[in-house]
This record gives C-alpha cells, sequence and structure tokens, in this order.
C-alpha cells in the first residue's frame, strides 16, 4: 500500500505534463549526446574486425619487378615469426572513365580462391580470368566509376597503348577503400594480366602476416627478410621504406585519431552544456514547487519527508531520460561511426554497443539529475511553511536592485512589451541561466566556425605556396621511370612556362613518416620564401655539391625540439642517412609532415641516377581550361614516348581539397547542432514554465480585455530580450573558446594555424537567435493565447 | 441602464472523471441597473454565475445578453475587448500585477484597449486613483502597499475605461472591517454616478446594503 506521499511523487509527474515532458527530453538528449564518446572505441572495433578478416599485413615492402618462384614464396613463409606471405603485382596507370582519363591502380592477384594476407572479397561476379578485371565497390559509393559487370574498361598498357579489359565482377579490400575517396580508381586482376599491361614478370609489393607483431618482432622480421632476399634472389634494395602496421593500426588510423581528439574535444563541449541544462532544469522545477512544499510542512510533513516524496519524482523522471536517453545514445553512435566508416573507409561497419560508455552515460545522467536538484531542494526546504505558501513566483525584493528600477524607468514602448522586460527580472536565477545556456550555444556556434574557417582559410593558403599549375608524376609501381631531360621535351608543348624535375617520397624520422619534395635550388614550383621561417633554403652549391642539407617542416621541429645547426638521422629505402637541419619551413602539407632536400642529394640517396618521380609545370594562362588543356598534351606527348604519367592538377586538387574539409566542417556543424539544440530546449523549458506560473495572470489579462496578441507580445518580448542577452555574451565568448579550439590544434597535432573570427557570422548567429528562438517559443505562446480566461484564473 | 439577460442557462464543469452542474435553467433579468447583491452558500454557483455577465466563462446551454449583445457566442479576442470596454471586474485577492506600479497597473485597462493618448490615460488613472485616496502611492509597486491599499487600486483599474458594469466577486473578502467599510462606500458612490454593480458577499450586512438581492442555492435562483 503505497502512503499518500508516495502516490504524489508519481502524480507530479502527470500534474505538469509540460514541464515534465520537457524535463525528461533533457535529460534524455543530453545523456545521448554523452553517448557519442562511444564513437571512437566502436570506430576502433570495426576497423580491427575488418583488419582481421581480410588478414591485414603486419609488414609490407616494395621491391623492383622481383620474381619468386613457390620454394623462395615457401621459405620466405618459413622465416621465424612470419605466418603467412602474399606476393602482388602492382601497376598505377590511367584508364578512360567516359572521355577524362582518370588514374587507377591494378593490383594483381596470384590466386584469388587461396589469398593469405591482404585479402581481397569478391562480392559480385567471378574472379578476374585474364584480361578481366574486378571493381572495388567503393568507386561506385563515391561517384567515381559506375561501370559493372560486362563492361570494358580502356586502360593505358606501359607503352601508352589503351587495352580493353572486361570486369568480371566486384570486391572490396580493407587496404585500398579509401582510394577511390581521393579520387583513384581501383581493380584487381590476375597476376598474368598485370604482368601484360606493365611488362614485368615479378612482384613488386610483398605483404606478410606475422606472428608477433611489435615493433621489435617487425623490424627483425624486416631484417630477415632483407637479409633472405639479397642472399638467394636478385634483390637489391627496397625501393621505398618497408611498412610496418603494429597492434590497433588500421589505414587512416593516425588521421582519424587525430580527428577524433577533436571530436572529443567538441563532445566535452557538449557534456558541459548538458551538465548545465540538467542543473538548471532541475534547480527551475524545484523552485517552482516552493509553495507546494510549504504547504506539505503546514499539514506536517517533515524536511526528510519532503526530500524522499521529491527524489523520488526526481529519480523517476531522471530514470526515465536516461534510459531513453543511453539508447538514443546507442543510436545516434552507430549512426556517427555508421558515417565515418562509409565516407572515410568504404566499410558497413556491424552495429555495436560499447556498454562501457552506455552504462556511464545513463548513470552520469542520473547522478547529475539527482546532484543537481539536491541544492534547490535543501534550500527550499530550509524555509518556512509561510514562506513557501506565500511564493507568488517572483522575488520578494522584486524592485529594490538597480536592474528592476533600470526596467521600470524604460519608456516608449506598448505595455506589453514594457511588462515581457520586466517579467525577466522577476526570477532572475531563471532568466540568467537561460541567458547562460544561449550564450553556450551561440558561443559554441562561432568557436567551431571559426575553428574550421580557419582550417580552411590555412589549407586554401597551403595551396598558394604550390605556385605551380601542374604536377606531374611517373607511375610509383610498374611503367617507365622517368629522367630529368624530358622537361626539355616538355618545355615545347604549347602554354608551358617552366617545367622543373622532381623527386617525391616518403622517408622516416623516428616514428613518423615524412613526405620529401626534392626540388630544384632555385625552384619556382613552390613559394618556399614566404615558408621559410628560421635559416635557411639550400642554393646551388648545396646541390651540385650533393651535401646532405634538409629544409625540415616547423612542426616537425616543435614536436622532436629540433633546431637550425642539428643533425637528424633520416631512414630511406636505401639506408639511413645523416642531415644538417639548415631552415625550418611553415609548411602544412602532409599535415606539417613534410621536409626539403635537394633534388640532387635525393636522386644520390636513393641510387636513382638521373632519374625523376615527376615533373612541375607553369603554365602561361591561369585559366582552367588552358590547365586542363596543357595537362593533357602533357599526358599525350608522355604516352607517344612510352611514358604513362599521372596529372595533378593543382586548382583541381585545392577544391577537392576544400570538398573534404567541407565534410569535416559537415560533421563539426552537426555537433554544434547537437549543441545548440540541447539550449534551445532549454530556452523553450523556461518559457513554458512562465506561462505555467503566470497562468492566473494571463487569465486577468484576458479580463482586463487583452487580446491574443498583447499576450504574445508579452511573452515573446521576454523569450527575445532574453535571448538576446545570450547572444551578445556568447560573441565574445565563441571568440575565447574558438582560440582555445585553434591552441587544442596546436597542441594535439602542432599544426599552426592562424585564428580567423569572421565578423559576419556574428550577424548570422544573431539571425539564427532569433529565428530559433521564434520558433520554440511557438508552444508557449499558444498556450497562453489559448488559455480560456476562466480555466486561467481557477488554476493551481 | 444596463441590460442583462441570462437565458436557460446551464453551466456543466466537467473535471477528470467528474462532472458538476454549478448553474441549473437560470433565467434572470437585471434592467434596471442598481448595487445589486448575489448571495448564497458556499458552492452554490454565485462566482459562476458572475463569470457567465462577464464572459469569463462560458455557459454550456442557453444565453447571456448583454445590451443586445449575445457574448456568450463571441469569439475569444473580441470578447476580451468587449469585456474590457464594458465591464470593471474587481476579485476577492486583488490580482494585481506585481511588475507595475499601482499607476500602472490602473493605466492596463486603458493600455490594452488603446484608449486615447498614452498622457491622457496616465491623468485618468491618477485620478481614480485619487478617487481611491492612493494619490500619494502612485509609483509604488503592489508589494510595497497593504492589502486595502491593493484592493483600491483593483477599483481604480476596474474604473480606467469607464465601464458601465463593475463586477466585484467577494470584493471586501479580504479586508479589516474598516477597509471594507470605506470599499462598501465607493462602489455606492460608483452606483449613484449611474454605474451598475454587481457584487457577491457572504457578508448579511453588505446584502441588505443592496438596491436588489439575488439568491442562488444549489445553481439555481432561489430569490430576487
Amino acid at each position: 500500500m503505497v502512503s499518500a506521499l508516495g502516490k504524489k511523487s508519481f502524480r507530479d509527474l502527470g500534474k505538469r505534463k509540460a514541464r515534465t515532458v520537457f524535463t525528461v527530453l533533457t535529460i534524455t538528449l543530453a545523456v545521448a549526446a554523452l553517448g557519442l564518446f562511444s564513437v571512437v572505441p566502436l570506430m576502433d572495433e570495426a576497423m580491427e574486425k575488418e583488419v582481421e578478416d581480410s588478414n591485414m599485413y603486419d609488414v609490407r615492402i616494395w621491391i623492383s619487378d622481383l620474381v619468386l618462384n613457390d620454394s623462395q614464396q615457401k621459405d620466405l613463409n618459413d622465416l621465424d615469426n612470419v605466418n603467412a606471405v602474399e606476393g602482388r603485382s602492382v601497376f598505377y596507370t590511367r584508364m578512360y572513365i567516359g572521355e577524362r582519363r582518370n588514374d587507377v591502380i591494378i593490383i594483381g592477384i596470384q590466386n584469388f580462391s587461396q589469398q593469405n594476407v591482404d585479402i581481397v572479397a569478391k562480392d559480385s561476379g567471378e574472379a578476374p580470368g585474364y584480361m578481366e578485371l574486378l571493381a572495388d565497390r567503393n568507386m561506385k559509393r563515391v561517384n567515381l566509376y559506375q561501370g559493372g559487370v560486362g563492361n570494358t574498361v580502356k586502360v593505358y598498357d606501359f607503352e601508352g597503348n589503351v587495352q580493353g579489359l572486361v570486369i568480371s565482377g566486384t570486391g572490396h579490400s580493407l587496404l585500398y577503400s579509401d582510394y577511390p575517396m581521393f579520387g583513384l580508381a581501383v581493380f584487381y586482376a590476375d597476376m598474368e594480366t598485370v604482368h601484360m599491361l606493365s611488362n614485368s614478370s615479378g612482384f613488386n609489393i610483398i605483404s606478410f602476416d606475422l606472428e608477433k607483431n611489435t615493433q621489435e618482432d617487425a623490424d627483425k622480421a624486416v631484417e630477415d627478410i632483407q637479409a633472405y632476399l639479397l642472399a638467394h634472389t636478385e634483390f637489391v634494395s627496397f625501393t621505398e621504406i618497408p611498412d610496418v602496421r603494429l597492434n590497433g593500426d588500421w589505414p587512416g588510423e593516425q588521421q582519424f585519431s587525430n580527428m577524433s581528439s577533436f571530436f572529443v574535444i567538441l563532445t566535452l563541449m557538449i557534456l558541459f552544456c548538458s551538465v548545465f541544462l540538467i542543473s538548471n532544469t532541475m534547480h527551475t522545477m524545484i523552485t517552482e514547487q516552493k509553495k507546494e512544499i510549504g504547504q506539505l510542512k503546514a499539514v506536517g510533513a517533515t524536511k526528510f519527508q519532503v526530500l524522499r516524496s521529491y527524489t523520488q519524482t526526481v529519480l523517476i523522471m531522471g530514470g526515465t531520460g536516461s534510459l531513453l536517453g543511453g539508447i538514443l545514445g546507442i543510436y545516434m553512435s552507430h549512426l556517427m561511426v555508421s558515417f565515418l566508416a562509409d565516407t572515410f573507409f568504404g566499410i558497413t561497419p556491424g552495429f555495436g554497443v560499447y556498454l562501457p560508455v552506455v552504462f556511464a552515460s545513463m548513470a552520469v545522467g542520473l547522478g547529475l539529475t539527482l546532484l543537481s536538484t539536491f541544492p534547490a531542494l535543501i534550500k527550499t526546504l530550509r524555509m518556512t511553511a509561510r514562506e513557501g505558501m506565500e511564493n507568488h513566483g517572483i522575488q520578494a525584493n522584486y524592485g529594490k536592485s538597480r536592474f528592476d528600477l533600470a526596467l521600470m524607468k524604460m519608456k516608449g514602448l506598448p505595455r506589453s512589451a514594457q511588462m515581457g522586460l520586466r517579467n525577466m527580472a522577476r526570477k532572475k536565477g531563471r532568466s540568467l541561466s537561460t541567458i547562460l545556456q544561449i550564450t553556450l550555444a551561440v558561443g559554441m556556434f562561432l568557436a567551431i566556425i571559426s575553428t574550421g574557417l580557419s582550417i580552411q582559410a590555412a589549407v586554401s593558403q597551403e595551396f598558394e605556396y604550390l605556385t605551380s599549375d601542374i604536377i606531374s608524376t611517373g607511375s610509383p609501381e610498374g611503367g617507365r621511370p622517368l629522367y630529368e631531360d624530358l622537361q626539355y621535351v616538355l618545355l615545347d608543348i604549347d602554354g608551358i612556362k617552366t617545367a622543373e624535375p622532381l623527386v617525391v617520397t616518403e622517408v622516416m624520422f623516428k616514428d613518423d613518416t615524412l613526405t620529401v619534395f626534392g626540388y630544384t635550388y632555385n625552384t619556382v614550383a613552390y613559394d618556399y620564401k614566404r615558408t621559410l621561417d628560421k635559416g635557411r633554403w639550400y642554393n646551388e652549391f648545396d646541390e651540385q655539391s650533393n651535401v646532405s642539407v634538409i629544409v625540415l617542416s616547423k612542426t616537425l621541429a616543435d614536436i622532436h625540439d629540433i633546431r637550425v645547426g642539428d643533425n637528424i638521422e633520416v631512414q630511406m629505402a636505401t639506408g639511413t642517412f645523416s642531415f644538417e637541419v639548415i631552415g625550418l619551413s611553415s609548411v602544412l602539407m602532409n599535415n606539417g609532415m613534410s621536409c626539403f632536400i635537394p633534388i640532387s642529394t635525393l636522386q644520390n640517396k636513393l641510387m636513382m641516377g638521373d632519374e625523376v618521380t615527376g615533373f612541375a609545370f607553369v603554365t602561361e594562362s591561369s585559366s582552367h581550361d588552358a590547365i586542363d588543356r596543357v595537362a593533357t598534351e602533357i599526358e599525350d606527348t608522355m604516352l607517344e614516348r612510352g611514358f604513362v604519367v599521372n596529372n595533378l592538377i593543382l586548382y583541381v586538387a585545392e577544391e577537392q581539397n576544400q570538398q573534404a574539409n567541407q565534410q569535416v566542417m559537415n560533421l563539426m556543424m552537426a555537433v554544434g547542432g547537437i549543441i545548440v539544440l540541447i539550449t534551445m530546449i532549454g530556452l523553450a523549458s523556461m518559457l513554458t514554465m512562465n506561462v505555467v506560473e503566470r497562468t492566473k495572470e494571463i487569465g486577468m489579462l484576458r479580463c482586463l480585455g487583452s487580446s491574443s496578441r498583447s499576450i504574445r507580445s508579452v511573452f515573446g518580448t521576454e523569450g527575445l530580450v532574453i535571448a538576446l542577452f545570450g547572444w551578445a555574451a556568447g560573441v565574445p565568448m565563441g571568440f575565447f573558446v574558438g582560440m582555445y579550439l585553434n591552441q587544442m590544434i596546436y597542441e594535439l597535432m602542432h599544426i599552426d594555424i592562424a585564428f580567423i573570427f569572421p565578423v559576419e557570422y556574428i550577424f548570422i548567429s544573431l539571425i539564427l537567435t532569433i529565428v530559433m528562438t521564434l520558433l520554440v517559443i511557438q508552444p508557449s505562446l499558444w498556450r497562453a493565447t489559448h488559455l480560456k480566461p476562466g480555466d486561467a484564473l481557477r488554476y493551481e | 441602464m444596463v441590460n442583462i439577460e441570462l437565458r436557460d442557462l446551464d453551466k456543466v464543469y466537467n473535471s477528470g472523471k467528474t462532472e458538476f452542474q454549478a448553474l441549473k435553467n437560470i433565467n434572470l433579468v437585471m434592467d434596471n441597473g442598481g448595487l445589486i447583491a448575489i448571495v448564497g452558500p458556499s458552492g452554490s454557483g454565485k462566482s459562476t454565475l458572475l463569470n457567465m455577465i462577464t464572459g469569463i466563462d462560458r455557459p454550456t446551454k442557453g444565453a447571456v445578453i448583454v445590451d443586445g449583445k449575445r457574448i456568450d457566442s463571441m469569439k475569444e479576442d473580441k470578447l476580451a475587448k468587449w469585456r474590457g470596454e464594458n465591464i470593471g471586474i474587481i476579485f476577492q485577492f486583488f490580482q494585481l500585477f506585481p511588475t507595475l506600479t499601482a499607476l500602472e497597473n490602473a493605466m492596463l485597462p486603458m493600455d490594452l484597449a488603446k484608449k486615447g493618448s498614452v498622457k491622457g490615460r496616465r491623468e485618468i488613472a491618477k485620478r481614480n486613483l485619487e478617487l481611491v485616496g492612493l494619490g500619494d502611492k502612485l509609483n509604488n509597486l503592489p508589494s510595497e502597499l497593504s492589502g486595502g491599499e491593493q484592493q483600491r487600486v483593483a477599483i481604480a483599474r476596474a474604473l480606467a475605461n469607464d465601464p458601465k458594469i463593475i463586477i466585484g466577486d467577494e470584493p471586501t473578502g479580504n479586508l479589516d472591517s474598516k477597509t471594507e467599510k470605506m470599499m462598501f462606500e465607493l462602489l455606492e458612490k460608483l452606483n449613484k454616478q449611474g454605474k451598475t454593480v454587481i457584487f457577491v458577499t457572504h457578508s448579511k450586512e453588505l446584502a441588505r446594503r443592496a438596491s436588489k438581492r439575488i439568491t442562488i442555492l444549489d445553481g439555481q435562483v432561489v430569490n430576487t
């Protein structure tokens, strides 16, 4: 048998339906937002599963067309710590998509039905035979290539002849899942087909699955592999630094990790807003109960009995909100993980639940609800029964403060607007906390926008430093290598102003993979003068004497505490070499993981002779049509000479980069939107409570002859003015939080970005604040104007 | 003189599971003006009857006609406007707006009806407050006034639009005897000025002083 006080705990929920709904909704959204902390571990889980399913490599080496017979492959498999070996031949060339040419990579697989490492899964059709291809399914997903089974793909072979290959089916592989997103078409073929296309006969990539893949074990395995190859094959050296994948690593994991650190900060901001909102809502709810608490005390309830009754009500609301929030959070996390996995990796993760976060968010939601109620409840319990019963929905000292007097002195407004303005000061605590909520919303919105725009501006500026219009590169895998003197052939092409040779490769420095740009000392393809921060650029003497000098990025220098004049050890495909740091550059390419070495020094260290990896061109005209035409002519000229080149057109790359950044901005806006939604609910909740509390007054206004319009004006003015105060405070908050986020980017990723605070967004945020305020207060206004005067006067 | 007619009036309140008939088959005509008292025991339907006349509540059945206008079928906004211009209401618990001064409370009905200029409204409100003896408390908030003073502000507010009808639902119920006497004398004065004053009271003495008495029992008029 439940006592009357116990029944009250439940019935109180139905007595103020709007308040109950808003309170539970607030807690639900706050807890659901906390559930977003699941995204990172769920993403890790999904990718780890993909890695396991595809038996992804632990070590991968690049060699130059090395033939290995079955016995040699078996010997490699028998090496210490090696579980499985998979040799592949990969050809990087150009294909036709419609009438335009596009980069393509074709991966040659020995035996589709018996793959050992980096498994390519067939999704439909048949495994490819000779002159057939399996199309990667992610090309369709990103609208790169729509061809299906039976379609013919035209690709250039090593001599520049067009070959037609028929698509036999579709498949996918984790290793190449993100290539199509960056514009690179991906197909899988049998080895014979790839050998024919690339004029090769062996492997140029070998992947290994190890039993133990710590850094030490992997390094030892690489040594053993190298030793075996040197002793038993025609192997001379690796063409790229061996790639080691440690436990927990997966393709793009580092970039995702950087992004997710930022994402965690945004989620923490949501947490802060949620804490604030729950606290404010519960405080308001309890304060509203003062009269009832006074009445309970008058009929003999002890403090403990009252506390227990209201705690039960709060527990029900908190429990319901937390449970609903937990469920919603699971769904929201899944949506976020699906979006990220599909957008960046082309995989469809299964439905996952990260229980620790789910339980923690529910516990935090319930705990916060209770904790935030107690201060207000205890304060209210301290007042006498008389004080409680005399509570008239207005502070006892109203009219005494300077703010109240200032509001009362404001003239020239219609009476209803005056009343709305003064109503703001009736419950200063409630109004202030609502203003603070809106301040948070506006501040977060502006901070997120300014951070996104700062990043976009930094990226755009980086493209400004790349002063060439076209960069042509030879096939990194397969195909004929380019050589320096080809630049003179290319200079004859109409529309080309300058052509200079270029070597671009990857090296290891400590645990970081760096991109090295080997420009000539007097390059016009990169504006080094604007990016040089300290020291100097290399000169003609450095280049002619092959001195081991390097211009390092400032990002790397900050991470590893390197100064101009220091010597560093850099690991290349051909060995480890010492370089003197002669300058520091503010280059942001590759997130600052870049450096510059004289082209001749690079060629020397990599034993390339006069080979280059590509050429950088500046065109005479900067119009896009002219650049496109020149790019096509470069490709055709090279094809005539039997060279297959891939053109990077800088204006296209810049547009694609901005599109990719826009996706990140969209993600940040989505997170910002959640914050705004949570805080706007707080505004709606406050206004609804104000309408409920002043129901009798609304009845009175009707008795005195007030129209619906006047009543709307009273509450609408209050809501709008509170929102405007919140906006005004939110602008400086957005500035400082934006600066903080900028600093966070530097701390986490060592990328120095100039902070931009867009003035036009201040006005956009004002318009958005007004529009959203007008929207969220409509239900409250509707309630106020549709109350019947008699019912309103009788309302308790 | 104002003509008020209640014709075949029923009023039923629905509250959750229960239904309560507050007024049954009321037929009443008040066409001679005067100081009219509505009396009866608690819960007999006195306040409900007043609410019918003011349009605060609408009848479940029947008609309310004031000066030839069917007010029970008017739309809410139009009814509120009519009420503001034609009726001044005084409640037992004053119902002043806590953020408005005495002067502003007294001006409010004129502000809502957009009557005259702001200066003109201020003058009328000031005059009404002086009439009720609060000429020196124009800028005081309700929280700075005693119960009697607040009720006087309520009366001044009721006079704002110079209505033909003054309605008081236990207007002296919350006042001490001295203030009650003062209030009633004011109502008598307003009646002598030609306004119809209808009030609900539990006080036998005040009921005796009315020019007409209407007795309600169990939702029905038993005596006029």
